[in-house]
């Protein structure tokens, strides 16, 4: 009797004894997991403020503890870390985090999305392809990876797939957003598709009456469609708005040579043009076909061979070179 | 008294340099203005003030579908086409472009192609009869299959002059089609031989035109084009090793090809080479990769075909 009375004192002791290693395993196991999270939480912390190399240092530290349990590294610490480096223009070390990364988690969306993304940034486009078609075999109507085909491939050249693919955003989203109205009126302006892409580049600037580039687009849609005064109109508009920016001016001059009451214009100010921009061959150019339009031919001709004799090869060189060969 | 002076020039060479616009286009940019400008021109142009322009699409059994991806890049640069020839996947591609079926419609038709769309024989009996009895397979199917796309067209149909190219292999010459049904020539101008059997025409059995001109600018030429785009779904040979029977046969088909070709490069103004090399020949399964390649292949050499061309009509370009 008195030893069972013995036996039961002893027995809770026992039992803490031998439950004790086990509890502190889940102990220790749950705080690890709490200080997992904190460092994640640090790190995107870090990342928010704009503290990049501080967010590396954290995530590297969390990914070397889970250096042995890959499943236990979190997709949001690579997204932070992969993040982190392209931030600081370091695209080789994004691209390896997410590849890695990838390598553990396969079939993570937003992962491969990022992969994507960080390809198409890189231009490495065939390869975004790549990841964004993958993104949609894992979520066929994931509007990102839509997105990132339409301008992919608008990048590579393949313009029906990329219309194609801002059409499926569009009709998904259908929300205003402008800078994929004026993607997708691109798309269908190099396709030669003159209306759609009149139509969609409207759209862009409804929401945004201020932007130059969309301005430019239209007005080089209606001198496709031969319509110069809808032409010219938008493009001083993009003049204006871009304070003259020499891509919207050149073009504008260009334009002017050969409608025969600006020509004159043009004249004037490609003059001007070329006192702050005096190794501009296109502005030198535009200033021979204005002279070469007002029948001043030996005056233009020699203006063409300025643009012979001049070090840089172009292909402005090469059609001056070839109008001197047949004058 | 040197300091003031050294001074006094660095303020000078400032000034110099505020007044400049530091922002100028560099000189890519400023020939992607007149580039853009003169294609623009050139495009309008009546066709007696510009050359006459041939294309030319090779052969390349399904690498050549690649074709459709240039095709599509140059119909929507607007680029003028006055003559087109082409062989075996060339001419399949050329003359369903050419009788009007969309590319998209034609992305798809090659993406999606069955088997039983070029012949019976494909199957379990088709394939012991090859084995055992020797017998090649039919391709009156395909023959059916174009008829059934386009209508039953004729060469003298089309709105391009068109023609492709067979080969007799009864005596290794080289038959042209450039008139009578469009099906025929295309039919015979894709026959593989030693896989479908000849097709049997005017006392001639007509095979693949693949090993007597693999990609016919010449054609073009005799039809009056002043220039020539040679489009070349190219080959790579890169030391692999073809796995089976087939894969021999297709490789001497390419290397012959590849022979034919060095010749047909120098006659044409500008090539277009698809980089295609490692699709094989009769995968099914990439057949859109290789029209992709295609048309970024083609969207990359544009800008340089357009100042070719435009350099070739600059008198009127610039009048």
């Amino acid at each position: 009797m008195g030893l069972i009375m013995s036996l039961s004192k002893i027995l809770p002791l026992f039992l803490i004894i031998l439950f004790l290693p086990l509890q502190s395993k889940a102990f220790f196991g749950l705080t690890k997991r709490f200080d997992q999270k904190q460092k994640i939480a640090a790190a995107r912390d870090a990342y928010a403020k704009g503290n990049y190399q501080e967010a590396i240092d954290i995530s590297k530290s969390f990914l070397m503890e889970n250096q042995e349990a890959p499943k236990r590294r979190s997709r949001r610490i690579y997204i932070v870390l992969g993040n982190a480096y392209a931030a600081l223009n370091d695209y080789d070390h994004a691209l390896l985090v997410y590849n890695e990364a990838l390598e553990v988690l396969p079939k993570d969306i937003k992962l491969n999305l990022a992969l994507a993304n960080l390809y198409y940034k890189t231009e490495l486009y065939d390869k975004a392809i790549e990841f964004y078609n993958k993104v949609l075999s894992l979520d066929k109507d994931n509007s990102d990876a839509l997105l990132g085909l339409g301008r992919a491939y608008l990048q590579v050249g393949f313009l029906s797939k990329s219309r194609q693919y801002f059409k499926d955003y569009l009709n998904q989203k259908g929300q205003k957003d402008n800078s994929v109205y004026y993607d997708y009126a691109l798309a269908n302006f190099l396709s030669n598709n003159q209306n759609i892409a009149l139509e969609y580049a409207k759209k862009a600037l409804d929401i945004d009456k201020n932007n130059p580039d969309i301005y430019f687009l239209i007005a080089k849609i209606y001198n496709n469609l031969n319509e110069t005064e809808k032409a010219t109109e938008n493009i001083n508009k993009a003049l204006k708005l871009s304070n003259n920016r020499d891509d919207i001016l050149l073009t504008s001059l260009i334009w002017k040579v050969y409608k025969p009451s600006t020509v004159k214009e043009a004249l004037q100010e490609v003059k001007d043009y070329q006192r702050q921009n005096p190794n501009s061959q296109l502005a030198v150019f535009i200033e021979g076909m204005s002279l070469l339009k007002q029948g001043r031919k030996q005056k233009a001709i020699d203006l063409f061979k300025k643009i012979q004799n001049q070090n840089q090869d172009s292909f402005i060189k090469e059609v001056a070179t070839q109008i001197i060969k047949n004058n | 008294m040197p300091f003031r002076f050294i001074k006094t020039l660095l303020f000078l060479c400032l000034f110099c340099l505020l007044g400049q616009n530091v922002f100028a286009l560099n000189i890519n940019e400023e020939d992607s203005i007149l580039r853009d400008f003169a294609w623009q021109k050139f495009t309008q142009l009546p066709q007696d003030e510009r050359p006459k322009i041939g294309v030319t699409l090779s052969a390349g059994a399904l690498r050549g579908a690649s074709h459709i991806g240039v095709m599509e890049v140059l119909s929507e640069a607007n680029l003028p086409i006055d003559y087109m020839s082409g062989t075996s996947m060339g001419c399949i591609v050329g003359a369903l472009y050419n009788a009007g079926l969309p590319l998209e419609h034609l992305q798809y038709l090659v993406s999606n192609i069955k088997t039983n769309y070029i012949s019976r024989d494909f199957n379990i009996g088709g394939i012991l009869k090859y084995l055992f009895a020797e017998k090649l397979f039919s391709s009156q199917e395909f023959q059916e299959f174009i008829d059934k796309e386009v209508g039953s067209k004729n060469y003298e149909d089309l709105p391009i002059p068109f023609a492709c190219v067979s080969a007799d292999i009864k005596t290794g010459e080289k038959v042209v089609f450039d008139s009578g049904p469009l099906s025929l020539g295309v039919r015979a101008s894709m026959n593989l031989p030693g896989v479908f059997e000849p097709v049997e025409y005017r006392q001639r059995l007509l095979v693949d035109g693949g090993i007597v001109d693999y990609m016919p600018v010449d054609l073009v030429k005799k039809m009056g084009a002043d220039f020539i785009v040679a489009v070349y779904a190219l080959p790579s040979f890169a030391g692999t090793k073809p796995s089976n029977v087939m894969g021999y046969v297709l490789r001497i088909g390419d290397l012959r090809g590849a022979v034919l070709t060095e010749d047909s490069e120098h006659q044409a103004n500008f090539v277009i080479l698809s980089r295609v090399g490692e699709i094989a020949s009769l995968d099914l399964s990439k057949t859109n990769l290789a029209i992709e390649i295609g048309a970024s292949s083609a969207y990359q050499a544009l800008p340089l075909l357009k100042e070719k061309l435009i350099i070739n009509g600059v008198n009127y370009v610039f009048k």
